[in-house]
């Protein structure tokens, strides 16, 4: 069950995974990747309607990986592309049943977009989200 | 070990002061967690953002000397979320004000600060200090 959402399909000018500058007289600001991902983690959890982030498979290991404490739930389901002055942003979410998958995916695209220029600067030059799946109250109980 | 008569006691010989490069990346980290949106510098996968000392290194904070005689000073930090770039530019104010009460300001040059992480509470690895 995957939905794709694209907001716009604008090219991101990469750097290979090196951090883009943002140049100033006395020395450059740089903002590593792993800021945006968590950036755009949080920003997505923010909206009601959002159950949880990441396809089944990273659910699964995230969920080992933070019982051992080497996870961060807040990357989990979610890829960047960071050029020098935007991003592109890859969100996969499991929305709860019931609410509105346009509406939710709207939200989910402002806040991301609101939360990474005030953070970090950068232009969100595209926000994709995948509706992985959906969540039934009571998912977790049946699974016990 | 005990000193000689006429000799001055072992303590009070004078500890050999840190290196230049130590000296500027200290001032530099020191000026940049003195703000509430920096939880500390880190140094990375292979701890390889330091500067060597001899107490220790300096992590999080390089400095390189420049054939002009100033030092290239990176800063590699976690920060709070909160917006960046104008974060970056008063950890720059604060260094050069830093640097020209302790009569080194000539010696600093571009001030390049790389953040590496966000996160809402100080963690292990994110350090103001030296290493252990």
């Amino acid at each position: 069950m995957a939905d794709t959402d694209t907001a716009s399909s604008k090219e991101v000018t990469t750097r290979g995974g090196a951090p883009g500058p943002l140049q100033s007289e006395r020395g450059t600001t740089t903002i590593a990747d792993a800021v945006v991902e968590k950036v755009a983690g949080i920003a997505t959890r923010e909206v009601a309607g959002v159950h949880d982030l990441g396809g089944g498979a990273a659910r699964a290991v995230g969920a080992m990986t933070q019982r051992v404490g080497i996870g961060d739930e807040r990357t989990q389901g979610v890829s960047v592309e960071v050029g020098e002055r935007e991003a592109a942003i890859d969100v996969v979410v499991v929305i709860e049943y019931g609410e509105s998958i346009p509406k939710v995916s709207d939200s989910i695209r402002e806040n991301v977009i609101k939360r990474l220029e005030g953070i970090t600067g950068l232009q969100a030059a595209e926000v994709n989200i995948t509706v992985n799946d959906l969540y039934f109250p009571g998912d977790e109980e049946q699974q016990e | 070990m005990a000193s000689r008569p006429g000799e001055p006691p072992a303590a009070a010989v004078p500890a050999k002061p840190p290196s230049r490069a130590a000296a500027i990346a200290r001032l530099a980290l020191d000026a940049a967690c003195a703000f509430q949106g920096v939880l500390g510098g880190t140094s990375g996968r292979g701890a390889r953002w330091k500067t060597p000392d001899r107490d220790g290194a300096v992590l999080g904070a390089i400095a390189v000397a420049r054939a002009d005689g100033r030092f290239d000073v990176e800063l590699h930090l976690i920060a709070r979320p909160v917006p960046l770039h104008p974060l970056g530019e008063r950890i720059r104010d604060r260094i050069d004000r830093d640097a020209r009460k302790a009569g080194v300001s000539e010696l600093v040059g571009p001030i390049h600060i790389a953040f590496e992480d966000i996160e809402e509470k100080p963690r292990s690895s994110a350090s103001a200090g030296r290493a252990s």
